[in-house]
């Protein structure tokens, strides 16, 4: 083996074109982790959104909370059945929610876009993953007040605390913001269950019933009693199934941040080659000594694919290292199955950033093998002569 | 010019580099005409719908308000407006597939008129218009999902109680693939009156079409101003500004192309600079006989500005051929993705990026020539000697 | 055969050049005095460092002196801005140099023409010189080949086509047979005596071959920097 050392010293000789190809390589790893710390992010928000034992509630063939109506005597049997957690106060965990799709302007001359406005009654949020109030306070019952998260309020107008959104022609008044651990709840504006129907002018209007189970037995078994009884005949789902449906968004993204990638280790691969011809071409003398000294053609043909492997993995970790910063950066898309604004965070999780690796590794050793190659082939004797 | 036929020898005088730095930067450069093309595919209906002065009436809640059905006659009673249909997003299941295509409930009898421009054999026309659950669809939808005529299309109502059992009784053709199936809106309705269905008497949204494309902003303020004090308060406003909520909806993608572009450029720029720059390297003694001879810097920056260029812009030819071959096979294989021929969807843009090659060119080939301009003669001369 | 200063073509004053090398100065040229009249050949004589080549590229305008004056065709050089010394090189200087230094990737033809490029005659006239050039360089029929097709001695004659194809006044040559075997040097110092004596060249030719430098009507030899013997007669000289 050519000791590796060689391999740094030699980069490090020719530096310049060292660090022009890194940074090449750094920025098109860059822009592809960037697109799958989008999708990440997507995926995250809606994984997290699910609690394994909590279940939704919808009108059979409703594909989204959005477009499900359950009557509210429906709502009182679901939330009487046995096998539904208590809270600490002895109230079944079971919330009854009316949800519905705004359109509202974005910030900034952003256009305009969907925004969902759920209406709950207090219990709601002790189902929801950490609901906090994080600024300003919660909401008061009666009274046309909504909370929201931080990042609503900085992609929609009139979402700040003090400001006011209009429903229907009635001002309901922002009064604080919420978290919830990062989930789905965060792209959505609350308020009372009985203020948000009472500015629909559909009062009593119930979407969807969501509760937690006891355990993963009495959930399944709700579910099944919810399906099939007929009474009920409704379309119960487990919050995990539910999200999960509603990733195609992601998987858009996913498709772009792969045709990213793959364009982009093609271009990156390229340049690589051509960093490492010139660095075969200018040391042709060196490789002759080394193959004259004894060094196997293997160990020629390895210590060029190690330097390209080098110097692409260092493109590669800087652009990783570079998306870093923007981990946690919120931002928004459509999200197709509800029809509406999804807003969510850059997520830079290991696999994204390995899929960075990968592809710093795959343009190194594709990039690095024909001029490796060409190492190997050279002649001893000519080689030995050029100059 | 003489010395361009120089230039490109210089170009093919080290054909394995000048190959991996065109490669290298037309892939880069697919990758953007893509991206491109997409933004270009937000802007394509918006664009189209400009020609044919439609607009829509929605209600002000948005898509889950209601815009009640007596309105369309209200419409077509209205001065400026030649036609006008209810237009219902069913958005149901096919075979237990969701969102497979778009299904809209509307009029048989005016829906031609507001979409003058699609075409439809008469004889289909009137057995859409002659049975109540008859439907009709865009060519190339029926080509992908492979129905023929006479097809029973069943679809099971999501965000409605009612499902619907259809037939497929014509095809139309549209400028471009619309990816729509229509059925008669009445079919529904009763559907959903029979259920007792809150949802029953909306028409979604109204398309009409008004005479003229000066009349259309007065229009829209004229139906808005005349339902503002009703239940039902509508918003309308042109096809166009309608197709740009929707392209709204992807929030920053622009800025999100924009910032992956950018990235892309500047690599590029880079990799093409370290390519010139080791060319030049290797041809010091030669710059230093041009200067000899009585080349000025002016001349030599050129000879090297002008290589760096020619790289560039073979590349930049390869990028937009292989992007746009990639848009038109996605247009070829799903056209519901990309529902424009790769002819519709060019333009200026396309032209901006093969200027953006050239730049890149320009960019990286100006240390590189810089350093060629000003080194030394005299140094140059000795290395040979 | 000193010239009057006032023909004289190449006049070098009291030049001296000093190059610098980080924090050293090294002194290459001590005050040289030399003058050179129209349609001389003069050999520039002297061992490796002596400053031989730093000379040449004075006169040539590819380097200016750090003191002293060089006034070459009625134009002191040691004034003139870059851009005005590279125009000046393409009406007034031939190069022939060791290595030859043809552009690879242009043909033998290609090579000849771009120094005419660089003047306003039209493609046609161009054509004419280029033709004339080879054709006294006797490689009328090499038109199309590129350098790595010739042998070494072509390829210099291809080279000495592309120093006069601009009817240059002065002709300076960097060791022209220094990478020659002696057949091919004899006929390159051949064509250049023929440069002189035909078409009335003047020409200042550095070598280190006594051979070579013979072929000159004047010698002058350089050691450390300082003309020594400026007046001696080289054994073959007609004048």
């Amino acid at each position: 083996m050519i000791p590796v050392t060689y391999n740094l010293r030699n980069l490090r000789v020719r530096w310049v074109t060292t660090v022009m190809t890194v940074l090449a390589s750094g920025l098109v790893v860059w822009a592809t982790v960037l697109t799958f710390g989008l999708s990440d992010g997507i995926q995250h928000a809606l994984r997290i959104s699910g609690d394994p034992l909590d279940v939704i509630v919808m009108r059979k063939g409703a594909d989204a909370e959005t477009s499900s109506v359950i009557t509210a005597q429906t709502a009182r049997e679901v939330s009487n059945l046995p096998g539904i957690s208590k809270s600490p106060d002895g109230q079944p965990l079971c919330s009854t929610e009316f949800v519905t799709i705004l359109t509202k302007p974005r910030r900034n001359a952003g256009g305009t876009t969907n925004m969902i406005v759920r209406g709950v009654k207090p219990i709601g949020k002790l189902l929801r993953p950490q609901f906090r109030i994080v600024e300003g306070r919660d909401i008061q019952l009666g009274v046309n007040e909504i909370v929201t998260s931080r990042s609503m309020a900085k992609r929609f107008e009139n979402l700040a605390i003090g400001e006011e959104l209009e429903i229907n022609k009635i001002a309901f008044k922002v009064v604080g913001f919420f978290e919830a651990g990062g989930s789905a709840a965060e792209s959505e504006v609350w308020t009372d269950l009985n203020d948000l129907t009472g500015a629909r002018r559909i009062q009593g209007a119930i979407s969807i019933v969501n509760f937690r189970a006891t355990d993963v037995n009495s959930r399944n078994r709700l579910i099944q009693q919810l399906q099939e009884e007929e009474r009920f005949k409704l379309k119960a789902v487990t919050e995990v199934r539910y999200f999960e449906d509603q990733m195609s968004a992601s998987y858009a993204i996913q498709f772009v941040g792969y045709l990213i990638g793959g364009f982009l280790t093609f271009g990156a691969m390229f340049a690589a080659a051509n960093t490492m011809y010139a660095a075969v071409a200018s040391r042709a003398r060196e490789i002759g000594t080394l193959r004259a000294i004894g060094f196997s053609r293997t160990s020629v043909l390895a210590s060029f694919l190690i330097e390209s492997v080098i110097l692409c993995s260092l493109g590669g970790a800087l652009g990783c290292l570079a998306t870093l910063p923007l981990n946690g950066l919120s931002t928004g898309t459509a999200n197709w199955a509800t029809f509406s604004e999804i807003t969510f965070s850059f997520r830079f999780g290991p696999w994204v950033l390995a899929r960075g690796v990968i592809m710093a590794l795959v343009m190194g050793l594709l990039g690095g093998l024909f001029p490796a190659m060409r190492a190997v082939r050279m002649k001893i004797i000519d080689s030995l002569r050029q100059a | 010019m003489k010395s361009l036929k120089y230039i490109w020898r210089n170009v093919m005088r080290n054909k394995l580099r000048s190959m991996l730095t065109i490669l290298s930067i037309g892939f880069s450069l697919a990758l953007m005409t893509i991206l491109c093309g997409y933004i270009a595919l937000q802007d394509v209906w918006g664009n189209e719908a400009q020609k044919y002065h439609r607009i829509v009436v929605m209600s002000t809640m948005g898509f889950s308000g209601e815009v009640p059905i007596a309105y369309v006659d209200r419409l077509r009673a209205m001065e400026g407006i030649s036609a006008a249909v209810p237009y219902a997003w069913y958005g149901g299941m096919y075979k237990e597939q969701q969102m497979a295509f778009a299904q809209f409930g509307t009029d048989p009898n005016h829906v031609f008129n507001v979409w003058s421009e699609f075409k439809i054999d008469p004889a289909q026309l009137k057995a859409f218009q002659d049975d109540r659950q008859a439907c009709i669809a865009d060519r190339r939808l029926a080509e992908r999902m492979q129905w023929k005529i006479g097809e029973r299309i069943p679809l099971q109502g999501t965000f409605y109680t009612f499902n619907l059992d259809l037939k497929l009784v014509g095809l139309f053709d549209a400028p471009q693939n619309t990816d729509s199936l229509w059925f008669n809106w009445y079919y529904l309705d009763e559907g959903l009156r029979a259920k007792d269905e809150p949802l029953s008497g909306n028409s979604g949204t109204i398309f009409a079409k008004t005479k003229d494309a000066n009349s259309m902003a007065v229009t829209c303020k004229a139906i808005d101003e005349r339902f503002a004090s009703s239940d039902h308060p509508t918003r309308t406003q042109t096809e166009a500004a309608f197709a740009q909520m929707f392209a709204d909806m992807l929030g920053n993608l622009r800025l999100y192309i924009f910032v992956i572009g950018m990235a892309v450029v500047f690599a590029l720029t880079l990799v093409a600079a370290t390519a010139m720059a080791m060319s030049i390297r290797e041809r010091t003694t030669e710059v230093a006989v041009l200067k000899a001879i009585g080349f000025s810097r002016w001349n030599v920056l050129l000879f090297v500005l002008g290589e760096s260029c020619w790289i560039t812009t073979l590349g930049g030819l390869m990028g937009i051929a292989l992007g746009c071959a990639f848009l038109q096979g996605m247009h070829i294989v799903a056209s519901q993705f990309v529902p424009v021929s790769v002819i519709d969807l060019a333009g200026v843009w396309l032209l901006l990026l093969l200027a953006l090659a050239v730049v890149i060119g320009l960019v990286s080939g100006l240390v590189p020539a810089i350093r060629a301009a000003q080194f030394s003669v005299v140094d140059g001369l000795r290395r040979v000697i | 055969m000193a010239a009057n200063q006032s023909d004289a073509l190449v006049v070098v004053n009291n030049v001296t050049k000093e190059f610098r090398r980080d924090s050293f100065v090294i002194p290459v040229l001590l005050g040289i005095n030399l003058q050179l009249a129209r349609q001389d050949y003069l050999a520039l004589m002297g061992p490796s460092g002596s400053g031989k080549s730093t000379l040449l590229n004075l006169i040539a305008g590819l380097d200016r002196p750090t003191s002293g004056e060089v006034i070459v065709c009625g134009t002191n050089l040691g004034v003139s801005s870059e851009s005005k010394l590279a125009r000046w090189r393409s009406q007034h200087i031939g190069f022939i140099f060791q290595l030859y230094n043809l552009i690879p990737v242009l043909t033998a033809y290609e090579n000849v023409e771009l120094p005419l490029t660089l003047t306003r005659l039209t493609r046609r006239q161009r054509d004419e010189h280029v033709r004339a050039a080879l054709e006294v360089v006797g490689l009328s029929d090499r038109l199309d080949h590129y350098p790595r097709q010739l042998s070494g001695g072509q390829e210099q004659r291809v080279s000495i086509a592309r120093a006069i194809a601009t009817d240059p006044t002065l002709i300076v040559a960097d060791e022209p047979t220094g990478d020659l075997d002696a057949k091919s040097g004899g006929e390159i110092l051949e064509l250049m005596r023929r440069l002189n004596e035909e078409f009335h060249k003047t020409i200042i030719m550095v070598t280190h071959d006594p051979n070579a430098a013979s072929r000159a009507k004047r010698i002058v030899h350089l050691e450390k920097g300082v003309l020594v013997n400026t007046n001696a007669t080289p054994v073959g000289a007609t004048a």
